[in-house]
């Protein structure tokens, strides 16, 4: 049985998304609740619109490994806070607090602000 | 020698007027637009209240429950009502939420307001014309606008009309939908902020069958000075799909996910099935 949000949380998580975020589509298909961290080695960076997305390898603890599709604002968007094409590339190795698909599907949110390299150093250094 | 004088006056005047640089119009009469603008508030629709319900949108029964239904379709994790997922574009008056950035070009005769999201694209006519008997409709309608001068005698606000729109269309990103009989008619007031000419203002007034009353909300716009030219080209890499009422997430490698617990896949029907 899908799970309901109430329309107050349902409100509330709307005011915590980036507006620009919400201009394409509700965000409401990831699971804001139970943020998770992910450690893993980009694959691909994708500076697109309507949403940048990093693939990112996460190898988990069993050994096994999911390539994770993680949605981002848009490029253009991600352009003020001084990111471009050539920030990430196919193999930096980074950590992200992303909220998942509420499926359970190997998919996410990401954001700048809480996207960083492996040994904590922020991605971008934002003025 | 005097008379002389003055027929080479006049011919080195004669020989200079071509190299004089021609004015076709007096851009000083109106205000400075120039330059990008983005948003400098929040992008709900009324910039100064919450997001859904607490938009307090004057809404009559019949559209508070038509959104009520659509925020628990969204709850479960679906795309109700959210047709920019699929690209199409915002429309009036939702475009002047700017999403990305704004460009106003200001002609004598039209004023163009170029939105790079979804790359929407207004006309506002200030050449005194009448409405047409008929609009072919389009989202960002069809707008008649005219100056009106501040004290100095220079135009300071630019009064428009939208009419003819398309939809379907929402108020802002969390799908509150306008009437669907695209009736809708929306009124502006574009000016300067008199204390800082790189605030521009945007009051806007939402006519439309879905709602008890006019709906009036005020956004502001700040000038950039480094700015940045985007393209939001919205199909380059959509991940959005929405088939037969279902959303589903395509990943950047091709595959399909679901988008909530235990979705069932799309119905193959038309597809040869391999035999069980």
């Amino acid at each position: 049985m899908a799970r309901h949000l109430p329309l107050w949380l349902l409100g509330a998580l709307l005011l915590a998304i980036p507006g620009g975020a919400l201009a394409h589509h509700s965000f409401a298909m990831f699971d804001a609740d139970n943020p998770v961290v992910l450690a893993g080695t980009v694959t691909a960076f994708k500076f697109t619109s309507p949403h940048a997305f990093i693939m990112l390898k996460v190898v988990a603890k069993d050994g096994s490994d999911a390539v994770w599709s993680l949605e981002g604002v848009s490029a253009s968007s991600l352009v003020r806070d001084g990111w471009s094409s050539k920030t990430l590339k196919s193999g930096d190795e980074i950590k992200a607090k992303v909220t998942p698909l509420r499926s359970g599907a190997p998919g996410g949110a990401w954001a700048a602000k809480d996207t960083f390299f492996m040994d904590g150093k922020p991605i971008v250094v934002s003025h | 020698m005097v008379r002389r004088l003055s027929i080479g006056a006049l011919l080195l005047v004669a020989a200079l007027l071509p190299a004089l640089p021609a004015r076709a119009w007096d851009d000083s009469r109106y205000p400075d637009f120039k330059g990008q603008w983005t948003r400098a508030d929040s992008a709900q629709f009324d910039p100064i209240k919450g997001a859904g319900l607490a938009q307090q949108v004057p809404y009559n029964e019949e559209y508070l429950a038509r959104f009520k239904a659509i925020a628990a379709n969204r709850g479960t994790g679906g795309l109700d009502a959210n047709w920019t997922a699929g690209c199409l574009p915002a429309g009036m008056p939702r475009a002047m939420i700017v999403y990305e950035t704004m460009e106003i070009i200001v002609t004598p005769e039209t004023t163009y307001i170029y939105l790079s999201y979804m790359n929407e694209f207004r006309r506002i006519f200030t050449d005194g014309r009448a409405w047409p008997d008929y609009i072919e409709p389009s989202f960002a309608g069809y707008s008649i606008g005219k100056w009106e001068a501040g004290e100095d005698g220079k135009y300071a606000v630019l009064d428009v009309e939208t009419r003819g729109l398309k939809g379907p269309r929402s108020f802002s990103g969390d799908g509150l939908p306008l009437h669907d009989d695209n009736e809708t008619i929306v009124k502006e007031r574009i000016f300067l902020d008199k204390a800082s000419p790189d605030r521009l203002h945007d009051e806007i007034v939402t006519i439309d069958h879905a709602l008890t009353r006019p709906w009036t909300v005020f956004r502001t716009y700040k000038r950039e000075h480094n700015p940045f030219w985007s393209e939001f080209v919205c199909a380059e890499n959509n991940n959005q799909l929405v088939i037969n009422g279902e959303n589903y997430y395509l990943n950047n490698d091709g595959y399909l996910l679901p988008t909530r617990k235990d979705q069932p896949p799309p119905d193959l029907k038309f597809f040869k099935q391999p035999p069980n």
